[in-house]
């Protein structure tokens, strides 16, 4: 009897449809193949309620977007579109049907995004920062202020900064002893720093993550960057694989952790961008998220990986630099008269600590004796 | 697996520098290149003061931080603990020179030498033993460890104040001068730059001034002698 009923009452609504037929447009148009019966979502996002003008609404029909096929006046006509852009206004919004690769992706809005790469930013900078202070501290830069003040502190910060850009951002080391690795190492930095330039530059210049066309620099520069990025770490992968001798007991783990996490990261970035030009267009979003949490991965990994010798072997170069300067200088006698010069911060130290253990009463006034 | 450890007793050394000049015969290194220094430490102020020295060289450590730091692989530490710079691999990049809290790993641009180019001595005996323009270190005396010897620098210390063994071994001499010591002179050895984390193998013994003086007067005790070097 209940079920009678029901019936009945559902066959009110169609009973008025069939007095005044409207036409219903999105139900009979193309639309409906991907976006879902109730418009709330299939391969396509959700399209109930459009947050967008009708201008823009129709922008998007008549040109497509993204991987959405543009709809020419000739299948959908001005007049439909308009009834189109009313339905989908009217039609009731069910959170329900959305699919679970939206519901995700609907997380991901660009705020969302940028948030959660804020704070894995911010953890691993908190961590490369405690870095640097350990292999600083390692390198007993701080027993070497008494000479710095003394060879001049700019000066020092010169010579620093010199060397991180020829050692470091040019790899000199690699460029004087193996130029085919130079190559490899050059695709791998330039890329990455391709990749980062690019975001900023996207933050900067399309801070809404529109879809771009492939011919906009804004769209070249991450693609070059990405698959140089690709082809240095598919090289360093297969070192990694034939090298006999790249276990050096302690950092392998590691090693490999940050190479496959790049590879998987870069890989994951340029399919992204290939899928959404092609018809498996339900694989972008799965796709795209692995890409985010790829980087996430990256980014928060970064100072504990092999990834972190991308700034350590620079700084603890530079420091070198720093010290055979000073050496070099003359300015201060311990460097210049001890055995091999260059070390005489690091003896001082040594010297401190075993009169600490054995002569502490002795301990404030410590000096080193050389014999030329 | 052996734990090879140098034991250096602060008080037996004299600050001569035979291990110094031992290393570098040994070696075959160029000038200002010392893979065994000693420190010549003068500490306090006069009248109470106190001159100290202390051998340094590659204190073989647990941790290295000169093999993390190495952005090629070419440092390696090998089953007895003896961590060696691979001279083929080392693409003498410079990170493990600062890398060492201890100053020990020398990476030179260009190298001094000490006699004529046509000597014999540097020109077919040193030299092609020798890669240049890649970091180097103290080995312990691999070549020599690995014949049965100890390093050079043990056998020239003439007070022996260097002692050389496996910590593993119990009832090696390196474990039996230790466990002697610290029944007879209450001193454990200690290690440089705990604060690093490095974990090095090399130990020291500290100095022995105080204690000599309270035995003044006395008879050396027998058990002292049982220990032969």
């Amino acid at each position: 009897m209940r079920n009678l009923a029901l019936a009945l009452l559902l066959l009110v609504p169609g009973l008025a449809h069939a007095e005044s037929p409207t036409r219903d447009v999105y139900g009979t148009s193309s639309c409906m193949g991907c976006h879902g019966m109730s418009a709330m979502g299939g391969l396509g996002p959700p399209i109930v309620r459009p947050k967008i003008e009708r201008e823009a609404f129709v922008k998007v029909v008549r040109n497509g977007k993204g991987m959405m096929p543009a709809t020419p006046a000739s299948q959908l006509s001005d007049k439909d579109v308009d009834e189109l852009y009313r339905e989908l206004n009217a039609k009731q919004w069910k959170p329900d049907e959305i699919p679970v690769a939206f519901r995700v992706g609907g997380l991901l809005s660009t705020k969302n995004v940028a948030l959660i790469f804020l704070g894995a930013s911010l953890l691993s900078a908190i961590f490369i920062v405690r870095g640097i202070n350990y292999w600083v501290g390692l390198a007993g830069f701080k027993y070497m202020r008494p000479a710095l003040r003394r060879f001049g502190r700019f000066k020092a910060f010169g010579v620093f900064v010199r060397s991180l850009i020829v050692d470091g951002l040019l790899v000199a080391s690699l460029w004087k002893s193996n130029k085919h690795r130079w190559f490899m190492h050059a695709l791998m930095l330039y890329g990455m720093i391709g990749l980062a330039l690019a975001d900023v530059l996207i933050q900067i210049y399309n801070p809404t993550r529109a879809d771009l066309a492939l011919s906009d620099p804004l769209k070249i520069l991450p693609i070059v960057s990405g698959i140089a990025v690709l082809v240095g770490v598919a090289y360093v992968m297969v070192r990694y694989k034939t090298d006999d001798y790249i276990d050096n007991g302690l950092t392998l783990g590691r090693d490999y952790l940050f190479v496959t996490l790049l590879f998987h990261t870069v890989l994951s970035g340029i399919l992204t961008l290939v899928i959404n030009r092609t018809t498996a267009f339900g694989w972008v979003m799965p796709i795209y998220i692995y890409h985010l949490l790829c980087v996430c991965a990256l980014f928060v990994s970064a100072p504990f990986t092999r990834f972190q010798h991308a700034w350590i072997v620079p700084i603890m170069v530079g420091l070198n630099r720093v010290t055979d300067a000073v050496t070099a200088s003359g300015i201060d006698i311990g460097f210049v008269r001890e055995p091999a010069p260059g070390r005489h911060h690091k003896s001082e130290r040594i010297a401190l600590d075993v009169i600490r253990r054995v002569a502490p009463d002795q301990a404030d006034d410590v000096k080193l004796r050389y014999y030329p | 697996m052996a734990r090879l450890s140098m034991l250096i007793d602060l008080t037996r050394c004299i600050g001569c520098d035979a291990c110094t000049v031992a290393c570098k015969q040994e070696n075959g290194t160029p000038m200002d290149v010392f893979f065994a220094r000693v420190l010549n430490v003068e500490a306090g102020r006069y009248p109470d003061v106190k001159r100290i020295y202390i051998p340094v060289l590659c204190n073989h450590c647990e941790n290295p931080p000169c093999l993390k730091a190495c952005p090629n692989k070419a440092i390696v530490k090998r089953q007895d603990g003896i961590v060696l710079i691979d001279q083929d691999r080392c693409r003498g990049t410079g990170a493990c020179v600062s890398a060492c809290p201890y100053g020990n790993i020398i990476l030179q641009p260009s190298e001094d030498w000490y006699l004529n180019e046509d000597e014999a001595y540097e020109k077919d005996y040193v030299k092609p033993r020798l890669t240049s323009g890649v970091a180097r270190k103290c080995t312990y005396c691999a070549h020599r460890v690995d014949e049965g010897l100890d390093p050079a620098c043990v056998v020239a210390c003439p007070t022996n104040a260097r002692i050389f063994g496996d910590l593993d071994d119990e009832g090696g001499l390196l474990r039996q001068y230790i466990a002697s010591e610290e029944r007879e002179t209450g001193r454990t050895p200690f290690k440089l730059l705990p604060e690093a984390g490095t974990e090095p193998s090399g130990q020291y013994l500290g100095t022995l001034a105080a204690q000599d003086v309270s035995t003044l007067g006395h008879a050396a005790s027998p058990e002292v002698t049982e220990v032969s070097l």
